[in-house]
């Protein structure tokens, strides 16, 4: 379920977009937005389980990740790619914002389509956080 | 050289990101994220995933230091990390709703560490709460752990020299345990 502690403006925003992905790439298994600490705020499908593990676990990855691009000096941590025997997991951050889009594909779609669906999601995702329509504070 | 995989366990605020960056002698490596549960804890950032510094006790000894994530939603991490370690350092922040129940809750979830290894507390925050006591804390192990040994200090996570205080009577706890069981 989506945590009460985001505003209904994100939380229709995060479902839009990740509702968008399923429909641009029916391999799509699962996709959730998540704040940077680990909370779900929207998720597709919309009527799957969840007891937020994924999305503590997704925040967990980023930030190791993306400690490891720091450690390394190796610039920002764009995109993550966890490829397994049976689907491959896409996170993104969007744009500069405490929010990340984790995404996990069947395998009977292309690593390159995977990418791109992720990243038109976050892009749109940023495009509303720059434009004011979506925020992210705690309340 | 002996090394060492210390964790620095506790509930979220009790100083463990500090406390590791206080100790270590490299730049330490922090997973902080905006905390978007200010209403539960009132702080800025929090850790998701781990805290890593090292820090050398004279010239033979070697602490590794892993901090965890206080809150419960990221176990898996504890899981991961507990099975590495071999000495667990204990934060409480003393003026939580119910420190002593934290206590208890982090030294049950760790205690394997304490059976192969060692443990010591470190009261935080005991200038804004002093109770419970340092002896308050020890008479509660010792009556949930009877036998168990763990000694009990207040910190201040900014004071070096008293973590690195600690931290010594922990590195001899394990020692000591290593020696006692031929590892």
């Amino acid at each position: 379920m989506p945590q009460a502690r985001f505003n209904d403006a994100l939380i229709a925003k995060g479902q839009e977009v990740l509702d968008a992905m399923r429909f641009a790439s029916p391999a799509l298994v699962q996709a959730v937005l998540l704040s940077d600490d680990g909370f779900e705020v929207a998720r597709t499908p919309r009527m799957s389980e969840s007891d937020g593990r994924f999305a503590s676990m997704a925040s967990s990855v980023q930030a190791l990740s993306e400690a490891v691009v720091h450690e390394l000096r190796s610039g920002t941590g764009d995109e993550m790619i966890i490829q397994a025997s049976q689907g491959v997991v896409i996170q993104a951050r969007v744009g500069t914002r405490p929010a990340v889009v984790s995404a996990l594909f069947g395998t009977d779609e292309s690593l390159g389509k995977c990418l791109v669906v992720t990243r038109r999601a976050t892009a749109t995702l940023e495009e509303a956080f720059a434009s004011g329509a979506v925020s992210i504070e705690p309340f | 050289m002996a090394e060492h995989v210390i964790l620095v366990v506790g509930p979220m605020g009790a100083g463990k990101t500090t406390a590791i960056a206080t100790m270590s002698d490299i730049e330490t490596v922090k997973t902080e994220a905006v905390n978007t549960e200010r209403n539960v804890v009132d702080k800025a950032t929090t850790t998701v995933a781990l805290d890593y510094g090292e820090i050398s006790l004279g010239p033979s000894e070697k602490i590794r230091l892993y901090g965890v994530p206080g809150q419960k939603r990221f176990d898996f991490m504890w899981q991961i990390l507990k099975a590495r370690a071999v000495g667990m350092l204990v934060l409480v922040k003393n003026d939580a709703q119910d420190p002593k129940a934290d206590l208890l809750r982090f030294f049950e979830e760790f205690k394997e560490i304490h059976d192969r290894g060692g443990v010591v507390v470190g009261v935080t925050h005991s200038d804004v709460q002093p109770f419970p006591s340092t002896i308050d804390y020890q008479r509660l192990l010792a009556e949930h752990y009877p036998g168990a040994v763990a000694p009990v200090f207040t910190i201040d996570p900014r004071n070096r020299d008293q973590l690195v205080t600690m931290l010594s009577v922990l590195a001899a706890s394990v020692d000591s345990r290593a020696m006692f069981s031929g590892r």
